[in-house]
């Protein structure tokens, strides 16, 4: 036999079975990523295998500890300036999957680890899929997070796999499936345990069971006429359509729209396919979220530059937001103690942390775990065991005074130090430390398991090691870190502060409250600023009004106060500016509608109250740049990942009329505007 | 034989569970308990996954999922997993039993720190399939044809459904058929006890248990939430409003109608754990621990099952002849109420002259256990009885008793089913 070939990304070899391994282990790349060169080479490797007559069955595999294939090249994908380029590209790939659909031998992809958009494309066209039973094998197409959808064939075989309704869900979700779901949705053939992965993939390859994605479901065969076609789409854009706008997220319609064209069976749909995704790529919402994409790998790269790491956290305070916290941190592996003197307190926090663990980690033996990591600490013996110690106490000054004093007598001297304040300046809480240095801010928000930035606040004094281990800390934990300066209500809540002072200006307009916050919803944001007052609470609005809304008039602030008075405090009584039911929020129906130019001004004056604080912020260098700026208004205050970050949005107006809107807002001169270094900053990049 | 010298064995921390009541199945499986239990003292203590050199556990009825129970606590413990982890299994004087082995392998050298106890879920105890249905079930299994299965099926009767509680099964003395309670019955009948005494006895030891809590005695108690947030942060059985008149309604249990034993002076069917930390002299310097007490002597003995409740006289008298000492030398005593009339009976075999010469073989009386020195914070008849964790129980609440009061010697025994007893010897070290 003649030597194998030798390949940069492949390694191949044929065992005794005449069986060729196929893993990929992409060169000078943490992760494996199916980028041209790769797939170059796999075209190479394919027409090799087609000619060895001898060859018996190929299996693709991952060399690598980090997964199968985690998708397309996002990095190469993004740079493509010309769309024919793309459509082009994804020809050849769609060629070479087919190819490999084609062989005559069986293929099966054996996944262990992530297996994501282009990755699980490749696996599609395999005639068998075995995902390994390991929690962190995750399949799925998240691409419609980016502003497109598959574009090797993958939203075609999907379809034809899974059929029409389940297929389609799964497609316009993006969301990944662990190994069990996507052997319930028929999405992989079997779940095995990581050691028999390469047993198993000889065993299909010997037995070559009938289910192959070459034949399709009923629904997908059923559904294929034209008229049937348009009648289902119909309704799945309804569905759609209470979730994302087409003018925002159009990638999900395209994928309708391309099936309702062409339909899933023929040829023709993997040109449709490529076709489609060439004119989303040129869409703004792709060219954002692609943005977004980085602006979240920016965010991990804050975490570099040094070893930190945190086998035992405390938290002190039992509350929504420590008890949260500690239950994220349980989930996610870390030894915690939780300090609250109430036993109600740590009741409903053990409770929610039960919730949590069930939902993500849903086997049983890893919830009990989970259960037994988090050690309610009324005495707060944990104080001096852990790595890391965050209070979350009630805002008071006084009392987390108290709280700090006796941390710094009883701490390792090792142990960082932090409180997830919001609205106290760090320095003054800090001011009582033998070490002001050792403090930092770690601010979370609120729902702590959904909202995936945490803001990592220094102070003047504060020591950069101890910011930075902070930065670990909160990636150690799967969320993303944002350094910021100290400051009222650092950057997320100085936005939201400001989005809050538009909406109640407005409401002192005259405006209803549904006016205000559809126009919030319109802007993008997931709820409109007085819903938002609601969730928060009117208490705590009202009791950060002074600095994150120092603009609003006395009579909106008479408005907030009445409600506190009277015991309306919002979603958590029930009973706010609305009045809910539940869960649900019960909306009354305004007498007249409001003219949509009116909610247009209400829109544009939520977006210039925002932008107002967000120059502010960048002025007094609340974040250390435009990038990271909006990386915080995206995941940390819900600004919609479409529009590609608030000053990312800012800048496709027109630059001098914005400037004269903003002027004008602010009741400002337009020179005085000019000169203002944030704003020359917003406009000097990109 | 010649006698080794043997290490010291210090008791570091203890801590338990509350203890709660059975009232149907409850919120947490035996493991769940130890955990509660035996976290906080790591937590507390500042112990580190390898400090610790062994795990011992006390359980009688472990869950199907808790084959040795004791390792499955170790791991979820966090502890190294080169940890070894046993447990062991002496009916009620489980606990004590774990405390005796982890004392054995401390004086012998063989290890430096262990964790000791014991653990009971007896909520949890399952329900099991008669013999009848067992048979059924495997007939049914072997049948190839359809038609041998419907004859199987058509076999079945009602009867076959009727479940066995395995946790009776477990509370009876099958060499001597009888149940526990009916072997408090004998003891009644033998030393003249009469039903006024056992719940005058069971009233005090509820009212006792209510003054200990008030007077916050029971510190050693760390609370349980369960899986939906509810603290538990007391023994549920214990009854402030319990009186003679309650008490002298109940029906006699075991011995039904014209017998003597009831519910209410007999201890309760309860789900706890309790765990102490046991260490050399030298790893508590080493570690900076503080001492809780030191365990001196542990014994045991052993008598007639039918008379299982008599079991502590016998492992206090060889206990006080080990260590040369008289009752009089005992400054508080921890004796587990399993009934008020086995109790009752300990006392008075304890101070006949004829029993101790005829039993005993002493030449008189093993003294007098002055009631007024004897649980004098309630005990098993207020606060339950979790068999696996009861020996754990007395062990360390007879230290906090001794530190409280700043006196020198206890001694804390359990009677076990199937007729033992055992005895612990426990010192203050802290200020007399």
């Amino acid at each position: 036999m003649s030597e194998p070939k030798k390949y940069r990304h492949w390694q191949l070899s044929q065992d005794e079975h005449n069986i060729t391994w196929l893993s990929i282990d992409v060169a000078d790349r943490e992760v494996n990523v199916l980028s041209y060169a790769v797939l170059e080479e796999l075209s190479d490797i394919v027409l090799e295998i087609r000619n060895n007559g001898a060859c018996t069955g190929v299996v693709f595999i991952s060399n690598k500890p980090s997964g199968f294939i985690l998708g397309a090249d996002v990095k190469e994908i993004s740079q493509v300036e010309d769309p024919n380029e793309a459509v082009d590209f994804m020809h050849k790939a769609q060629i070479l999957f087919s190819m490999i659909e084609a062989l005559r031998i069986p293929v099966v992809a054996a996944i262990d680890g992530l297996c994501l958009g282009g990755g699980l494309e490749l696996a599609l066209a395999c005639h068998y899929r075995i995902a390994s039973d390991a929690s962190g094998t995750q399949l799925g197409l998240p691409e419609v997070k980016l502003g497109i959808h598959p574009g090797f064939g993958g939203s075609v075989r999907v379809l034809r796999l899974l059929g029409i309704f389940q297929g389609m869900n799964f497609i316009l979700q993006g969301r990944n499936v662990d190994a069990y779901a996507a052997k319930k949705m028929g999405l992989v053939n079997d779940v095995v345990a990581l050691r028999q992965l390469r047993r198993a993939a000889i065993y299909f390859i010997q037995h070559q069971p009938k289910k192959t994605v070459k034949t399709a479901r009923w629904s997908t065969l059923l559904l294929e006429p034209p008229l049937l076609r348009s009648i289902v789409t119909g309704f799945l854009v309804q569905g759609l359509k209470k979730k994302v706008k087409q003018d925002q997220y159009p990638a999900p319609y395209a994928v309708l729209g391309n099936w309702v064209e062409v339909g899933a069976l023929k040829e023709k749909a993997f040109a449709e396919e490529a076709a489609s995704v060439g004119r989303l790529i040129l869409t703004p919402t792709c060219h954002n979220l692609f943005r977004v994409f980085s602006l979240q790998e920016k965010l991990k790269e804050k975490a570099k530059g040094g070893e930190f790491k945190v086998h035992h956290i405390h938290i002190i305070g039992a509350g929504v937001m420590g008890g949260d916290i500690a239950a994220w941190c349980a989930v996610q592996g870390l030894q915690v103690s939780l300090q609250d003197p109430s036993p109600q307190a740590l009741g409903s926090a053990l409770a929610r942390t039960y919730t949590l663990a069930q939902k993500l980690l849903k086997r049983k033996h890893l919830i009990e775990a989970a259960m037994d990591r988090l050690c309610p600490d009324p005495q707060g013996y944990g104080l001096s065991k852990a790595d890391l110690i965050l209070e979350a106490a009630v805002e008071n000054l006084a009392v987390k005074h108290e709280i700090f004093k006796n941390i710094d007598l009883k701490a390792k001297d090792s142990a960082i130090l932090a409180t997830n304040t919001s609205s106290l300046s760090l320095s003054e809480i800090a001011a009582v430390l033998k070490n002001p240095g050792r403090l930092i801010g770690i601010h979370f928000f609120n729902p702590v398991s959904k909202m995936p930035l945490v803001e990592v606040v220094s102070a003047e004094k504060t020591d950069p090691k101890t910011a930075l281990c902070g930065a670990i800390f909160v990636k150690q934990i799967k969320k993303l870190p944002l350094p910021v300066r100290d400051g009222h209500g650092f950057l997320v809540n100085q936005i939201l502060g400001g989005y809050f002072e538009a909406g109640f200006k407005a409401l002192e307009t005259g405006q209803s409250l549904n006016a205000v916050d559809k126009a919030g919803r319109n802007l993008g944001m997931p709820m409109g600023p007085i819903e938002l007052a609601d969730r928060v609470g009117l208490d705590v609005c009202l009791a950060a009004a002074p600095y994150l809304m120092p603009a609003s008039s006395e009579k909106a602030l008479t408005a907030l106060q009445a409600k506190v008075q009277q015991g309306e405090l919002g979603y958590k009584t029930q009973k706010g500016f609305y009045r809910y039911s539940g869960e649900k929020l019960i909306r009354e129906k305004d007498k007249d509608t409001v003219n949509s130019a009116s909610l247009k001004k209400i829109q544009r004056n939520l977006f210039l109250s925002m932008l107002s604080r967000a120059l502010i912020c960048l002025e007094t260098q609340i974040v250390s740049g435009v990038d990271e700026l909006d990386a915080g208004v995206i995941f940390g205050a819900g600004f919609p990942p479409f529009r590609g970050g608030l000053l990312q949005y800012a800048k496709t107006f027109d630059k001098n009329e914005l400037a004269k809107d903003l002027a004008d807002y602010r009741k400002i001169e337009i020179t005085a505007l000019e000169k203002d270094s944030a704003w020359q900053q917003l406009w000097a990049i990109g | 034989m010649v006698k080794q010298k043997r290490n010291r064995v210090l008791v570091v921390d203890g801590a338990r569970t509350p203890f709660l009541r059975a009232k149907g199945r409850g919120a947490f499986h035996a493991a769940d308990l130890a955990v509660f239990a035996a976290r906080e003292l790591i937590l507390r203590n500042k112990i580190s996954q390898q400090q610790i050199d062994e795990v011992i556990t006390g359980c009688v009825m472990p869950g199907p999922c808790e084959a040795n129970i004791s390792r499955v606590i170790s791991l979820r413990l966090g502890l190294d997993v080169h940890t070894p982890a046993w447990t062991v299994q002496r009916n009620c004087g489980s606990g004590l039993q774990a405390i005796d082995s982890a004392m054995q392998a401390i004086q012998t050298g063989r290890a430096e720190v262990v964790l000791a106890g014991g653990t009971e879920a007896m909520s949890q105890a399952p329900l099991l399939f008669n013999v009848q249905m067992v048979d059924w079930l495997t007939q049914l299994q072997s049948q190839r044809s359809l038609l041998g299965q419907l004859k199987t099926y058509l076999s079945l009767r009602p009867g076959f459904f009727k479940p066995v509680i395995a946790l009776l099964l477990g509370l009876s003395d099958h060499q001597v058929n009888l149940s526990m309670g009916q072997t408090a019955e004998i003891l009644a009948h033998d030393f003249e006890i009469n039903r006024q005494m056992m719940d005058e006895y069971a009233l005090r030891s509820h009212q006792k248990s209510v003054e200990a809590k008030a007077a916050g005695f029971l510190n050693e108690i760390v609370p349980l939430y369960d899986a939906k947030g509810r603290a538990y942060t007391a023994d549920d059985g214990v009854r402030a409003d319990s009186s003679l008149e309650k008490l002298g309604k109940l029906q006699p249990f075991f011995d039904k109608k014209y017998g003597q034993v009831t519910p209410g002076n007999s201890s309760q069917i309860t789900d706890g754990a309790a765990y102490l930390l046991l260490a050399t002299p030298e790893a508590v310097e080493k570690y900076q621990w503080p001492v809780l007490g030191e365990l001196v002597d542990c014994q045991w003995g052993a008598l007639d099952p039918s008379r299982m409740g008599l079991g502590p006289i016998y492992a206090i008298a060889k206990l006080l002849q080990a260590q040369k000492l008289e009752t009089r030398d005992i400054d508080y005593w921890e004796i587990n109420e399993a009934f008020a009339a086995q109790v009752l009976a300990c006392l008075k075999a304890a101070s006949s002259d004829e029993y101790c010469r005829r039993h005993l073989g002493l030449n008189k009386a093993l003294g007098e256990i002055p009631l007024d020195r004897l649980n004098i914070d309630g005990g098993a008849i207020a606060c339950g009885h979790p068999v696996g964790a009861s020996g754990a129980r007395v062990t360390l609440h007879a230290l906090e008793v001794l530190k409280r009061n700043h006196q020198k010697q206890g001694i804390a025994s359990m009677c076990i089913g199937g007729g033992q007893g055992g005895a612990v010897l426990i010192q203050n070290l802290n200020s007399i």
